[in-house]
């Protein structure tokens, strides 16, 4: 399959199926500056998708986790990415930059069909600010089940 | 020419300081803001580090091989191709690379260019990923077809060919036909070990089915295929030519057969 012929409805049916890990006692990985953890996640109609995660040992905001889709034809596509307030994002089309926020990119058929990155379009978000809170946010935002997560505490003030 | 020369310069100079700001993170790095980003519109996370002596280190303090790790096995940049390219990009611009942090050292007068090379190493690395799997296999099967199409008559070849007098053909699928002098020839393009094992099943069947043929096998690198695989498909297959690069036997394997 070739991703640029991806509908917008399969881009849909990927996030909404319900999914599960197959390998829920996963490690973190020490990668040189970073830690890594990758989950196999299996949709309903067997869909292979990994769910990944990564903090920067050197910047705690440096975070990010993530959905990437292996698809049958051998290409990675990266559904949605939780990333954390390190950097000031672009979103290219829309010609705006999100300032040094949480966000979440998510893959769109408009950035497709414009020929940029898939995920390339993001919006901010104040639904977590830790890679734990990211996690749990993915997970029920997606219809993972097979780990337990843990939300970040809710601003009181 | 009708420009302001001095004032568009001036202008230019402007515009791109306007993109380059220092913000402190409170642990000792000053990020660098500047318009440079990976293609999914996150910016590269540069900083500035103070040294000893009066040295100023650039480093993306992990950053990048973290956000390349995200579609990619990142191990794999150091192996065979991808490794010789990626240390002949940082010596090309004296970039070291340390456990995975990139940075080059600079005075306060050389960090201007030192933070333009050490953004174009960055844009190298991350164009590194051009070379997996799925775009080399790609690019495989492209130059086949045209390397054919240069040696014999493209009326004489048929893409993507199914072999009717069997049953269930379509399970048997052959890269290319060429009409022969005196049988077809089956072309198989083998860029992987799957390819490898999926052709020796395609004419471990043809075979069976009392198919009249010939064969060639081309490799994207023979040498890199796993002796076993390799031995199957040997016992079944026809003649074989090691990668795209045997032009000249190419031609003449194919053309003493070819219609």
């Amino acid at each position: 399959m070739i991703i640029e012929s991806l509908s917008q409805t399969k881009i849909d049916e990927l996030l909404s199926m319900q999914k599960h890990i197959t390998n829920p006692t996963a490690r973190a990985l020490s990668k040189g500056q970073h830690q890594q953890k990758n989950y196999r996640v299996v949709g309903t109609d067997e869909t292979s998708i990994v769910l990944y995660l990564r903090q920067n040992n050197n910047v705690l905001k440096d975070f990010s986790c993530g959905l990437s889709w292996n698809t049958p034809s051998g290409e990675v596509l990266t559904l949605v990415r939780y990333n954390g307030p390190s950097h000031s994002h672009g979103n290219a089309i829309e010609g705006e930059k999100l300032g040094f926020a949480c966000h979440i990119h998510r893959v769109t058929k408009h950035y497709m069909d414009a020929g940029k990155k898939p995920e390339g379009y993001a919006e901010a978000t104040e639904k977590y600010e830790t890679l734990d809170g990211a996690l749990h946010c993915l997970v029920d935002d997606c219809n993972i089940s097979g780990i337990d997560t843990v939300p970040d505490h809710p601003k009181l003030f | 020419m009708t420009l302001n020369v001095p004032e568009l310069q001036e202008r230019l100079c402007a515009l791109l300081c306007a993109d380059v700001k220092l913000v402190d993170q409170k642990n000792g790095l000053l990020m660098v803001t500047m318009p440079f980003s990976f293609s999914d519109g996150d910016p590269y996370l540069v900083y500035v580090q103070q040294r000893p002596g009066g040295v100023l280190r650039l480093t993306d303090a992990g950053h990048t091989l973290m956000h390349l790790s995200y579609e990619n096995d990142i191990d794999k940049f150091r192996e065979g191709t991808r490794g010789r390219l990626f240390e002949e990009i940082l010596c090309e611009q004296d970039v070291v690379e340390q456990d995975g942090e990139f940075f080059i050292e600079a005075s306060p007068d050389t960090l201007g260019s030192a933070l333009f090379r050490f953004a174009q190493t960055l844009t190298k690395i991350t164009d590194l990923t051009f070379l997996n799997r799925a775009r080399v296999e790609s690019t495989f099967y492209e130059d086949l077809s045209e390397l054919l199409s240069r040696t014999v008559s493209p009326d004489v070849i048929t893409k993507d060919y199914f072999y009717r007098d069997m049953p269930d053909a379509e399970d048997y699928p052959i890269d290319f036909r060429v009409e022969g002098k005196v049988e077809p020839l089956f072309v198989f393009g083998i860029p992987n070990r799957d390819k490898a094992r999926l052709a020796t099943i395609v004419l471990e069947r043809l075979l069976r089915g009392r198919a009249q043929f010939e064969s060639v096998l081309i490799f994207a690198d023979q040498s890199s295929m796993p002796r076993k695989d390799l031995a199957r498909l040997s016992n079944v297959g026809g003649e074989m030519i090691a990668s795209l690069d045997a032009e000249e036997d190419f031609r003449r394997k194919i053309t003493r057969r070819a219609a």
